[in-house]
């Protein structure tokens, strides 16, 4: 049972991951705690929906046109509602709450266009599990994982070794010093919400087959993201990773030994726990 | 421009999220009308079974005032919406009975809602028509709540009434963690008690979990020949595929919760043979037809068999007392209207198997008597009637 709890565990833990890792690009480059992006994940699972079952298009050009479209969501938000409050030098909480304000018209417009009932999702992943070594996997599970790695792969090669990725890092440490190098600070942060939009857009595609769509699907996956990087150590891109796997195998291992009631009492109360030992989380950065 | 269109930003923003919704504009614009307010969830967490609520209600508001209305008074909705919360659902009540000066109140879409919401009726001596909430002390020292459905009770009743007609012994309860579930689960103990039966697990979810491997798994180690589920559509999809898919492929049985419209598609095969509990008769042919008006009229089956059903029928019961208590024009007299509403010993509804009876009386608001339960099964990919529970014995 452990094993099969650990598997389980892992996969939901990657999607928290994404998420996490979403909303650390955003903090990092604008110093912004976006608490819409759960529904930037719903707005990447319902396109995909409407691509992969409305339209029939294949996953892999469905998996992309919903990513576009959550990138686009994020730059629009961006651009239209967050952007005059930077320039307006508005405290940042002002931002912070603008967001909240944006995941409620969001999850309204999702409610208008997609309606409210679930919509499920079609997935390449077969529904047979795979049997190795006495443990049930399940192909969705695997692809979860997979996706992740990759995508978490692809983001840190992008990171560390392109130049525009170098420039993203630069004006998230200094974002005087890199408009100085000629770095234009405000499309690199419309890039970084894309980037965040694209990646919760990958989470939603995932996490649809097995939840079904739905425009309240990004609430409470938004919330453990949010958990998970604080976990992690709010800014820090490793950290967002740590803090979702641990926090999805938390939830998984208390649900399974403990109590299943319990288990997101336990998880919230692991963020306590790690913030109370550790106040910046568990692999913050050297900042 | 641009900053002060920043610093205007999130006040308009706020401005937008906090204002409250106006009432809609209610059925025919006859003078003197009788209002009701409808306090639903039709946006957020239970949209879907708040908009099939109200389209039931709209369609029996249709059919009392085709039949001559309240006395020759129009019945008008006054429609509020909650979102499903709580708190949210207490100021809608609020404001109908204080600022719109509604006749009656008729709601919360589910469990979480209607018990929040209760209070505000209670307070004000104003008569409720609950039509969807089946925990039981939904109407325990709340003498101005009438109960519209079934009370988990039964429904448990029934269904380990089934379980122990096909020979399963060793159940393992699943349920949510929500005021609907554990109410659900502590019905489903009752009833395996009262029959001697011992569960072998007692597991929790909450609703829309992401994954229910651990809930699935300590059934299995418990060795549960039968899963008795209480939980919504999307999550016993998903327990289904779970234990599909971990090569534990027992017998599911649960309540009508289960046959959401979104639920068959997403657990696809892996629902092959679930069984569920409903008050919702559709061999009846009035049931059938009340849900092809509903097509036509808003464009789309409800997510739910019951949902329509209920506010059906919470409608016509109210109208029923109204008719016996509503002036010319002016407030109907609430005491008078909750008198009237106990003194219903004969209505047949929608609900139930054709010749159900409602009785209410002082002590009794709710009023669906017990065994009103139809079984339904999924076969070859649809949910297709079963039996009633009445025809178990014949089994």
């Amino acid at each position: 049972m452990f094993d099969q709890l650990v598997i389980a565990g892992i996969a939901t833990g990657c999607i928290y991951a994404l998420l996490a890792l979403g909303m650390t690009i955003i903090f990092n480059s604008s110093s912004l705690v976006n608490l819409a992006q759960g529904e930037l994940l719903m707005a990447g699972g319902l396109s995909y929906v409407s691509f992969a079952a409305g339209q029939k298009l294949s996953f892999a050009l469905a998996l992309i046109l919903a990513m576009a479209c959550a990138a686009w969501v994020a730059m629009l938000a961006e651009g239209l509602a967050l952007r005059p409050l930077r320039v307006a030098n508005a405290p940042i909480v002002n931002a912070i709450v603008m967001t909240i304000g944006l995941s409620m018209v969001f999850k309204s417009g999702g409610e208008v266009v997609w309606g409210k009932t679930p919509l499920p999702a079609p997935s390449p992943a077969s529904t047979t599990a795979l049997w190795i070594g006495g443990i049930s996997i399940a192909p969705q599970n695997l692809l979860i994982v997979v996706s992740a790695v990759l995508a978490m792969g692809i983001f840190w090669f992008f990171f560390d070794h392109t130049l525009i990725g170098r420039a993203l890092q630069a004006v998230s440490t200094n974002r005087e010093a890199a408009w100085i190098m000629g770095i234009n600070a405000d499309r690199m942060v419309l890039l970084a919400f894309a980037l965040s939009g694209a990646l919760s857009a990958l989470a939603g595609v995932l996490v649809a087959p097995i939840t079904a769509a739905a425009p309240t699907m990004g609430t409470m996956l938004g919330l453990k993201g949010f958990s998970a990087a604080i976990i992690g150590g709010f800014g820090s891109l490793w950290g967002a990773v740590a803090g979702g796997i641990l926090l999805g195998l938390s939830e998984s291992l208390t649900a399974g030994y403990v109590s299943s009631g319990f288990s997101t009492f336990i998880s919230f109360g692991l963020v306590l726990l790690v913030l109370f030992l550790k106040p910046a989380g568990l692999l913050p950065t050297r900042r | 421009m641009w900053r002060r269109l920043g610093a205007l930003g999130p006040g308009i923003l706020l401005a937008v999220m906090w204002a409250a919704p106006s009432p809609a504009a209610g059925a025919a614009a006859a003078k003197n009308p009788v209002k009701i307010g409808y306090v639903g969830g039709f946006t957020g967490v239970v949209a879907d079974l708040g908009t099939a609520h109200i389209g039931g209600a709209k369609l029996a508001v249709e059919d009392v005032n085709k039949a001559g209305g309240i006395n020759g008074r129009a019945l008008e909705l006054v429609i509020y919406d909650d979102a499903g919360d709580p708190t949210t659902s207490v100021t809608r009540v609020q404001r109908a009975i204080t600022l719109d000066g509604v006749e009656a109140i008729i709601g919360g879409t589910h469990a979480a809602t209607t018990m929040a919401n209760r209070v505000v009726t209670n307070q004000a001596k104003m008569v409720q028509m609950s039509p969807q909430a089946q925990n039981r002390e939904l109407t325990q020292g709340m003498p101005w709540l009438f109960r519209v459905g079934t009370m988990d009770l039964h429904n448990a009743r029934a269904l380990v009434a089934l379980m122990i007609k096909l020979g399963y012994k060793k159940p393992a309860i699943q349920a949510s963690t929500s005021a609907f579930g554990e109410s659900g689960a502590r019905s489903l103990r009752e009833a395996l008690e009262a029959k001697g039966i011992k569960w072998v697990a007692e597991e929790k979810h909450k609703e829309g979990s992401a994954d229910l491997t651990p809930q699935v798994l300590a059934a299995k180690k418990a060795g549960a020949d039968v899963l008795l589920l209480w939980a919504q559509g999307v999550d016993a999809a998903l327990m289904a595929k779970t234990r599909r898919q971990l090569g534990y492929e027992v017998p599911m049985l649960g309540l009508d919760s289960m046959m959401h419209a979104s639920a068959l598609p997403i657990a696809g095969e892996a629902y092959e043979g679930v069984i569920a509990v409903s008050i919702a008769d559709t061999s009846r042919p009035d049931v059938r037809e009340l849900f092809a008006r509903f097509e036509k009229a808003f464009g789309a089956a409800p997510a739910t068999i019951y949902s329509p059903l209920l506010s059906y029928d919470a409608v016509q019961l109210l109208a029923r007392g109204l008719r016996q208590v509503a002036p010319p024009e002016g407030k109907v007299d609430q005491a008078r209207l909750k008198a009237a509403l106990e003194g219903i010993t004969d209505y047949q509804g929608m609900i139930g198997p054709k010749g159900t009876t409602w009785r209410f009386s002082a002590t009794n608001h709710d009023g669906l008597p017990e065994g009103a339960s139809v079984f339904y099964r999924v076969q070859s990919g649809k949910w297709v009637r079963y039996m009633a529970l009445a025809d178990l014995g014949q089994m």
